[in-house]
């Protein structure tokens, strides 16, 4: 059962005349939800190709700190695009989404994974000495890398499964 | 055979009715395609990005590209073995759909772009590999590539609403 407050927040965004212009509009909805999985596709790749190097499985004849250089700016612009969409599509359904575990669950995940995220772009740039001289990194860090990539599916299959939340 | 022939066979296979009748297979086919097709558009984005001399401009291009297409194409692999679960569903209204027709074609000239790039605009990599900006055909191939996928996804995205 879908707490009363949600409900009630989810009912008085669809009365905003934003929801009403979205929902009007046949091509917004289709059009918004492409650019929420185009910009959520560089989000993910962007943080996976990290993961992958602090496992090992990628261009490990390149340091950790050049890579985190390279690709978590990419994360944070892409996550500018991918949240204003995702906000917009909340907008326009918030009922069909707001109340679901589904979103609920999507949304945790996501803040697990941001605050992973965030802590290894600190902690590669302050150790970056030791950890890209190191053949392979702590245990604990590739148990972090192996989470987000988890925690990233789980994102893409919890919006995913907005559309079939039954109930 | 007939074409519409071929279709209802497929319908009428025991791995399409499972898709079609069971309660889980259709969204984890869906959504797994989602997440592969998300992987594959992000690293072709990433590539797309050096070309056009956007980002990664202190990286190798041949370096770059040696590291992320492998694990593209794996996941490409598995948005093509999905995206056709997904087909086999029902798979005479997907024949018929117009946006997934569209879908395909810009898959096609991703796929052209690709080996021009490949083939021809890449043969003499060597000496702008480590351009921070690449020359023009170079850019073009990451410009047009980009905007291909991203039809791809948007016709894709159609098809949803449109069956």
């Amino acid at each position: 059962m879908p707490d009363a407050g949600i409900m009630n927040l989810a009912d008085w965004i669809a009365t905003t005349s934003l929801s009403h212009a979205i929902g009007m509009r046949l091509w917004a909805i289709p059009t918004i939800q492409s650019v929420h999985i185009m910009s959520l596709a560089i989000v993910l790749a962007s943080a996976v190709v990290v993961d992958l190097r602090i496992l090992g499985l990628m261009s490990s004849d390149q340091s950790l700190s050049a890579m985190a250089r390279r690709y978590f700016p990419g994360v944070w612009i892409a996550l500018i695009f991918a949240t204003i969409s995702g906000l917009l599509l909340l907008i326009a359904e918030p009922v069909r989404s707001l109340p679901t575990w589904e979103f609920q669950g999507k949304m945790a995940s996501l803040l697990a994974v941001v605050i992973i995220t965030v802590t290894f772009q600190r902690t590669i740039a302050a150790r970056a000495a030791e950890w890209d001289a190191a053949p392979a990194l702590p245990a604990v860090a590739r148990l972090a890398a192996v989470v987000s990539i988890a925690l990233w599916i789980v994102i893409i299959f919890g919006g995913r499964w907005i559309a079939y939340h039954a109930g | 055979m007939t074409l519409s022939e071929f279709l209802q066979a497929i319908h009428q296979s025991a791995f399409a009715t499972a898709i079609r009748e069971g309660a889980m297979l259709f969204p984890l086919a869906e959504s797994t395609h989602v997440a592969a097709l998300a992987f594959v558009f992000g690293t072709v984005v990433l590539v797309d990005l050096r070309l056009l001399g956007l980002a990664s401009r202190k990286q190798s291009i041949a370096k770059l590209t040696n590291d992320l297409l492998p694990w593209t194409w794996g996941a490409f692999v598995i948005a093509a073995i999905t995206g056709l679960s997904l087909f086999s569903s029902t798979p005479e209204r997907y024949f018929e759909n117009g946006y997934l027709r569209l879908k395909f074609l810009f898959m096609f000239l991703a796929g052209v772009n690709m080996l021009v790039f490949h083939f021809i605009t890449q043969k003499n990599v060597k000496d702008w590999d480590t351009d921070p900006v690449p020359p023009m055909g170079a850019r073009v191939a990451g410009g047009l590539s980009i905007l291909f996928w991203a039809c791809v996804i948007f016709f894709g995205r159609w098809v949803g609403f449109t069956l």
